[in-house]
């Protein structure tokens, strides 16, 4: 925008419907006059560094809506560039997860599971057979046996 | 756009449509989102596991650009050091193939992020067997202390629920560690793939007990405290060669001057000499610390004679003016001339180690037959893959695939000390053809550990190994080594550069945040060779793990393969074969078996129970560092047949590795583990590490310019018992002659002194370049030794035993003993 400067032409925003525009509006009259996050302000730390998720109170507010709204919150946020309210949408989901199993998160985000029986097995990479068991039980078994045998001659 | 294939899976789930096909806003959302849950999202459906899966043929170029996108986030979000790894490369200086050249998984990256509940019955694959923290948060002794019990004789007692769930805790265990030594080597290719040039080896930290107690002996300083001193006088001998010896010097003089000069301004500056000196005390790992102090010069002048025979304190007189470090730059510290550095052999030799035996597909089933069975143990695969010829990458020879797999053991090799002491080279002889193993009785210490290197399938010849009930054979011929022309594409661990993959796409550099301030992997968790950031290290030899509950971890003769064979070793080399790892191993990789368990634990034992592994281009090798015996010796080197054969085989020098210091981070950790002794002064002790040269890398025309030998007197720390602090210092003389080692590549060579190409077929490695001083024995034999250590033929066929003298090395600066 700062390089547009001061124009009565229009600023074509086709990803951004009015109802957005509205919100998205609404937080940064809010937050007019507050300064600008520093650019990758705590990127000093490795990016394995946990951020805080905490929001603030009238933050919150603005950011209850219904899922709909705050996705398209979070796309019109990234596409004007405003990183702190992106920040707080992208909050809001991680929020919305933590703590919770796949399959709750499959219900709130109406997340369709499309692994097959033997992928969701895969998943704790486990014996799933009976057979397996037995054969990884003898198997160990008898690596015992032989460490054993060793310790002994030795 | 979204892909048709997209639109059907996200139809319903505009949450994950959303994040998935946007790597920027991915990675800012993950970036809030902790690894535990991440993880209960990626269960949610295929999309969200879906970044580390290879692209099936059918997939579109754009659709497999963004898969690689998204892995880059995942990976630089909960992958500890890749993102400063990306940052430190540059985001445009690499580009991401379909893939790293490494297979990941996603049960890899679980695995990494999860540790699982090893007191949960193992019965239903629920998600509270997952407890999520971090790996390197897992404590490691939880390996041991596991393997303990896997191992007590009372296991085989116990009921059968109990058996299962010990086996099962084993099984999770090897799991966790081969995924961890997965993304070592992801880290490793991608830190390779660098164009900077090679870290400088003076970051490296030293403890700084180590630096006071060295600064204050040779300040004399610890003689009136514990430390006590012996000062041997100069040889008489030695009065013709320091005459000889003073034409040589005129150089060294003159840097010297130059030096001293330069100190005296700064002193001035600084506001006293006092100042100057403390800071060269400081700075002693600098490269002029050879011309200092520690090393008191013996001047040409007629009066050095007299200095000869004058008290230490009289050299320390002259340490308060010592000279500082040089302002030049050195050659070490000039720009590796290669874009990728050590590793690039990796992508000089792709085409020359496409003789994959196994192919990713094989490995992919390997992968997933080995998911499907007890992970670690309870599968069976295909011999023929398993003990397919691993490939070396850094000799771009063919015959490194094809050639002899134990080369190692091809030969016997006599020890043959110098007459002098034990501080003298030792050289080990060979033979032209490989004669008979010899009784192991009759061999000692290098010998008997070269010889035993061997043990396990030598090349042409068909090895049977049973072990167990006899139902598993392993056969490996030279067909095997043969056979890979015809295997898939070699993976490297460095993918191509393809920056253009990354322009235009939803990715932007931002999405891997910047650092403000340059990191030091190198400095970071140096004292922690398991840490993973240390595997983002150029300079430093990744260490990879492995789970084999073991109290054996020897290597047994070549022609022994008896059942009872199958130690630990062997064990330790199947799981990364059957993990896939096997091949992207490097010469010089360490691996860690966490499952080791000592016979006996005692507190004499000392660092004895610390055996690392050390893959020397054919299999891995018991390294021991500080031990007393053979298996301190660096098991990386070529043996005279491969010297002979043009350096074809699988050996290779050790200052073809990265720097001098590759090791530096074991052998502190080596220093760490010993007990009842003051680590600090152990470290000085014994812990200079022993490495076998078959000849010094100079450059032809630099065997004319070879200068005299020089006398210095040398203190040294010795292990004393009567001594109050175990330690005693010792001043002696040796000779010592100065070499400079450079990268055959350089360009400041006219075109008629340029070595041919078989010379340059060893590159030496960039923190090897510079000034090497070697240290000889203080007679007349030490002196022809050390001249004739330069002027080797290169038919000769045997090897040098050098120590690496730690304290005395620096950037640009090796000392070798």
């Amino acid at each position: 925008m700062k390089n547009v400067g001061e124009s009565d032409q229009p600023i074509p925003l086709p990803n951004v419907s009015s109802s957005v525009l509205k919100k998205v509006l609404e937080y940064c009259e809010h937050h007019r006059g507050e300064p600008l996050p520093a650019p990758d302000a705590d990127t000093s730390q490795d990016d394995t560094r946990k951020r805080t998720t905490d929001i603030s109170e009238w933050d919150q507010k603005f950011i209850t809506v219904d899922q709909e709204m705050l996705f398209e919150i979070i796309l019109a946020a990234n596409y004007l560039d405003i990183k702190s309210l992106l920040d707080v949408g992208c909050k809001t989901v991680a929020n919305m997860i933590k703590g919770k199993t796949p399959e709750e998160i499959r219900k709130l985000f109406n997340i369709v599971n499309d692994f097959t029986p033997e992928e969701e097995v895969r998943l704790l990479a486990l014996p799933h057979s009976y057979h397996q068991l037995i054969l990884s039980f003898w198997h160990h078994q008898a690596q015992i046996k032989k460490e054993n045998e060793w310790a002994e001659d030795r | 756009m979204p892909s048709s294939t997209q639109k059907t899976v996200y139809a319903k789930a505009p949450f994950t449509k959303l994040l998935v096909s946007n790597p920027f806003l991915l990675s800012n959302f993950l970036s809030f989102l902790p690894s535990k849950d991440f993880l209960s999202l990626s269960k949610t459906s295929r999309a969200w596991r879906s970044f580390l899966d290879q692209p099936t043929p059918g997939t579109s170029k754009p659709e497999s650009h963004r898969i690689a996108e998204l892995r880059i986030v995942v990976l630089a979000r909960y992958v500890d050091g890749f993102g400063i790894l990306l940052r430190e490369i540059g985001l445009e200086s690499i580009a991401f193939h379909q893939s790293f050249g490494i297979d990941l998984y996603w049960e890899d990256l679980v695995l990494l992020c999860a540790y699982l509940i090893l007191s949960s019955p193992p019965v239903l694959p629920i998600d509270a067997h997952l407890f999520l923290v971090i790996s390197q948060q897992t404590p490691l002794s939880t390996y041991p202390t596991h393997a303990l019990s896997a191992l007590s004789p009372s296991a085989s007692g116990r009921e059968f629920s109990q058996n299962s769930r010990l086996t099962f805790r084993t099984a999770r265990l090897a799991r966790l560690t081969l995924a961890h030594s997965r993304f070592v080597l992801l880290l490793q290719s991608i830190a390779h793939s660098s164009t900077n040039p090679l870290p400088k080896e003076d970051v490296l930290p030293v403890p700084d007990t180590n630096r006071i107690e060295s600064s204050r002996g040779h300040n004399r300083a610890s003689s009136a405290g514990s430390t006590r001193e012996l000062v041997f006088p100069a040889p008489l001998a030695t009065s013709d060669p320091m005459m000889q010896a003073s034409k040589s010097m005129v150089d060294i003089s003159g840097t010297l001057s130059a030096r001293l000069s330069r100190i005296t301004q700064s002193a001035n500056k600084s506001g006293g000499l006092k100042a100057s000196s403390a800071s060269l005390r400081s700075s002693r790992r600098a490269p002029s610390s050879f011309l200092s102090p520690p090393s008191a010069n013996i001047s040409p002048s007629p009066s050095s004679r007299a200095d000869k025979r004058a008290s230490v304190a009289s050299f320390l007189k002259k340490s308060s003016t010592s000279p500082p470090p040089p302002v030049s730059e050195s050659r070490a510290l000039r720009e590796y001339s290669s874009n990728f550095g050590w590793r690039r052999g990796l992508n000089d030799a792709k085409g020359k180690w496409e003789a994959a035996t196994i192919s990713y597909h094989s490995r992919s089933s390997l992968r997933t037959q080995s998911a499907d069975d007890t992970i670690g143990y309870g599968s069976e695969i295909d011999d023929d893959e398993l003990f397919s010829t691993p490939r070396r990458r850094f000799v771009g020879s063919d015959a490194g695939v094809s050639g002899s797999e134990s080369s190692f053991s091809e030969g016997t090799l006599s020890s043959s000390t110098s007459a002098s002491n034990s501080t003298s080279a030792t050289s080990i002889s060979g033979f032209d053809s490989p004669p008979p193993l010899p009784q192991k009785e009759l061999v000692s210490g290098a010998e008997a550990f070269a010889i035993s290197r061997g043990r396990v399938r030598p090349a042409n010849v068909d090895v049977v190994k049973m072990w167990s009930d006899g139902t598993r054979r392993r056969h490996q011929s030279s067909s095997h080594s043969d056979s890979g022309n015809n295997g898939a594409p070699s993976p490297s661990r460095v993918s191509p550069v393809r920056p253009s993959l990354l322009n235009g796409s939803g990715l932007k550099q931002s999405s891997i945040p910047p650092v403000n301030v340059p990191p030091v992997p190198d400095m970071e968790d140096c004292s922690n060779p398991h840490a993973l950031r240390l595997a983002t290290s150029r300079i430093r030899a990744p260490v990879l793990r492995v789970f084999v509950p073991t109290s054996n971890m020897s290597v047994s003769p070549a022609n022994d393969f008896s059942p009872s064979d199958y130690s630990g070793l062997s064990r330790c080399e199947d799981e990364l074969l059957r993990a896939g790892l096997w091949e992207h191993l490097s010469v010089g990789d360490v691996v860690c078996n966490l499952g080791y368990v000592p016979p006996s634990i005692s507190p004499f034992q000392g660092s004895s129970s610390a055996v690392w592994l050390l893959f020397n281009g054919s299999q891995l090798v018991p390294f021991v560092p500080g031990a007393p015996d053979s298996r301190a010796i660096l098991p990386v080197y070529r043996t005279p047949e491969e010297t002979e054969t043009g350096g074809g085989g699988q050996g290779q020098e050790p200052w073809t590795l990265p720097s001098w210091g590759y090791y530096e981070h074991l052998l502190l950790q080596d220093a760490g583990t010993r007990l009842g002794v003051d680590v600090g002064k152990r470290q000085q002790i014994g812990s200079n590490m022993r490495i076998l040269l078959s000849k010094i890398p100079l450059l032809p025309h630099h065997f004319d310019m070879i200068p005299e030998p020089t006398m210095l007197s040398v203190p040294m720390r010795l292990p004393s018992p009567h001594s109050p602090g175990g330690v005693v210092v010792v001043k002696k003389w040796v000779w010592t002659l100065r070499v400079w080692v450079r990268s055959g590549l350089g360009s400041s060579f006219a075109p008629s002194l340029m070595p041919s190409s078989d010379e340059l077929e060893e590159e030496v490695g960039s923190g090897w370049e510079g000034e090497w001083v070697l240290e000889g024995d203080g007679t007349k034999e030490g002196r022809e030794m050390l001249l004739s250590c330069l002027k080797r033929d290169h038919k000769r066929k045997d090897l040098m035993e050098w120590q690496l003298v730690r304290d005395r090395c620096s950037r640009g600066s090796i000392w070798l003993r």
